[in-house]
């Protein structure tokens, strides 16, 4: 998908994600994060040319990237595996919702975000 | 994970959905709560009819491999929840428009997939329930 359309999807999710109550609906809130950093994360791959807008990861390892990536994508790639690892346990599972993980989604997107400004100069 | 707790899970998912979202303004998020919602229902349909385990949980109708064919009686709510989950890649990770039939659609087939978590949650459990070979 286009870069452009990626960061439309991601601000149209995160603004829907603004709707949710974090702990009161705790799952949809780690799959906002993990849906509009996944965005956010192909607009980035896109515009440095690391993938093409025809081929978009499903998550931060879904597919594999067959070429290395520089630091700050590594990290932003690092930040959102960290929420998409939390879906096993929230999402499919039983866990007991722990606020910080809240605040941790809300971190890393607000990386997400910084990074992608600058990387994308936009 | 066990029948009821899936069914729990499901109606968590749908609660944040009818309380928090508007179905065209949240159009992706209410995608996702039917996609993850109806896998939660799948999973006390088939661990009630004997089809899987608690210990074997579906993430998709096609996540991962059912151990074995899915009964005649179940297909309808594979194709319910097959249609909800291919609406993922054209509105949710993809840009396509949203729309008055998608929405209509997808709600009623999440409707479909709750009704038969419904009818299989307060049935009895099957014990080595019959498969087809």
């Amino acid at each position: 998908m286009k870069i452009d359309a990626h960061i439309s999807k991601s601000k149209r999710i995160e603004r829907s994600g603004g709707k949710l109550n974090r702990d009161a609906d705790y799952e949809m809130f780690v799959e906002t994060y993990m849906l509009a950093g996944t965005h956010l994360l192909n607009a980035v791959l896109h515009g440095t040319g690391i993938t093409q807008e025809h081929n978009d990861l499903l998550h931060s390892d879904k597919p594999p990237l067959d070429k290395p990536v520089p630091p700050e994508i590594s990290e932003m790639m690092r930040r959102l595996k960290q929420i998409e690892d939390m879906r096993s346990g929230y999402l499919r599972g039983n866990t007991a919702w722990q606020p910080k993980h809240g605040d941790l989604c809300a971190d890393n997107m607000q990386f997400l975000q910084a990074t992608a400004h600058r990387l994308l100069r936009q | 994970m066990r029948a009821e707790d899936h069914w729990n899970k499901a109606q968590r998912l749908e609660n944040s959905r009818l309380t928090r979202l508007d179905p065209d303004e949240d159009c992706e998020l209410t995608i996702w709560s039917c996609i993850h919602g109806g896998a939660q229902l799948l999973n006390v349909i088939l661990h009630r009819a004997g089809v899987t385990d608690e210990s074997f949980d579906m993430i998709h109708t096609s996540v991962p491999d059912l151990p074995r064919p899915v009964p005649d009686a179940l297909k309808p709510v594979f194709a319910a929840l097959g249609r909800i989950e291919s609406l993922g890649p054209r509105f949710v990770r993809g840009g396509e428009s949203w729309g008055s039939e998608v929405r209509r659609q997808c709600l009623a087939d999440y409707g479909v997939v709750k009704a038969a978590g419904r009818a299989a949650l307060t049935s009895s459990p099957a014990k080595d329930a019959p498969h087809e070979d």
